[in-house]
């Protein structure tokens, strides 16, 4: 299964590739996910019905991930 | 170290750039009247040349302080005059004029330089430069578009059917809230402030939301796809944090 983690950024979105079989994609997809997330980033797993769920840890399992800034009030 | 007429705000070249550098600082050595040589901030409207001071004033005034607008140019000759004769008396005293230029800028013969043509390598770097920065500003165009047309491929992704026919069509797309059902008409032909539209059960707006993303620069559509994705799955969230404005 490969998971697939875009983040929102100026450029469009970056985007981080991992087969959950593979450990060391696991992790690099992790500490990513981690490092964004520990600075204020929103996670949300994207599901194929077009519903989408906020997520607060790692899941190698998701196949699509957003990851986005804060919104704040204008 | 000359003493020349230069003017900035006619677009004259300089020809002292020691001294250029040096009227950044405005001085304050006009009080010291007889042999002080003052430079003046380019900003200043008064800043379009080096000069001697009047001799006795108080004032950071030069005798060659824009003559046309207060002196004149007689004035500034008869002036120089005076500061050579000052100069005789005290030789030495003027740091950065000689006697000689003194005495021509007494018989006005010293007025404004004639422009210097650049040489040969300076005008290859200037073009260089030029060319460096036309470069640079076509990166910077090309990278905006990469990332509109990435965001925009990214939102259109994650679009349904009809979302995506009503953002092509008109420039929104409408979203049903996670939580309350509640539908909202997200428009991508504006800014993304202000730009979601909360709707009653017969489609008309009601409110309008605005919460987006602060604080970093992203592509329009990157904001939206961001308050979309809120809105459904954190619509209670969103709504906390974005201003609301009845609209009716």
């Amino acid at each position: 299964m490969h998971g697939t983690m875009r983040t929102l950024d100026p450029s469009g979105h970056s985007e981080h590739h991992w087969d959950a079989d593979v450990p060391a994609e696991v992790e690099a997809a992790r500490a990513h996910f981690n490092l964004m997330t520990g600075k204020g980033y929103h996670a949300f797993r994207m599901r194929g019905d077009q519903k989408a769920e906020r997520m607060s840890s790692f899941d190698p399992d998701a196949e699509s991930m957003i990851l986005m800034p804060q919104l704040s009030g204008g | 170290m000359p003493i020349y007429w230069v003017s900035l705000n006619d677009g004259g070249w300089w020809v002292d750039a020691p001294a250029v550098l040096a009227w950044t600082t405005p001085s304050t050595s006009s009080t010291a009247g007889l042999n002080t040589i003052t430079t003046s901030s380019t900003t200043s409207t008064y800043s379009n040349i080096i000069w001697p001071i009047t001799t006795g004033s108080t004032m950071a005034m030069s005798v060659f302080d824009t003559p046309r607008y207060f002196l004149g140019a007689q004035a500034a000759q008869a002036q120089a005059a005076l500061q050579q004769q000052l100069y005789d008396a005290r030789p030495g005293g003027f740091v950065n004029v000689t006697r000689q230029q003194l005495g021509q800028l007494a018989q006005g013969q010293l007025g404004q330089l004639p422009p210097q043509r650049p040489s040969p390598e300076q005008l290859a770097a200037a073009e260089r430069r030029m060319r460096e920065d036309h470069d640079r500003a076509q990166q910077v165009a090309r990278n905006r578009e990469s990332a509109a047309r990435r965001a925009r491929d990214l939102l259109i992704e994650h679009l349904t059917p009809e979302q995506r026919e009503t953002f092509v069509r008109h420039g929104w797309f409408v979203v049903e809230g996670g939580q309350s059902k509640t539908r909202y008409r997200i428009h991508t032909d504006r800014g993304p402030a202000g730009n979601i539209h909360e709707l009653d059960i017969t489609g008309n707006a009601v409110a309008q939301l605005c919460g987006h993303i602060r604080h970093m620069s992203l592509p329009l559509c990157d904001e939206v796809l961001a308050q979309m994705i809120m809105l459904k799955a954190d619509e209670e969230g969103y709504r906390r944090l974005a201003n609301r404005s009845r609209l009716r």
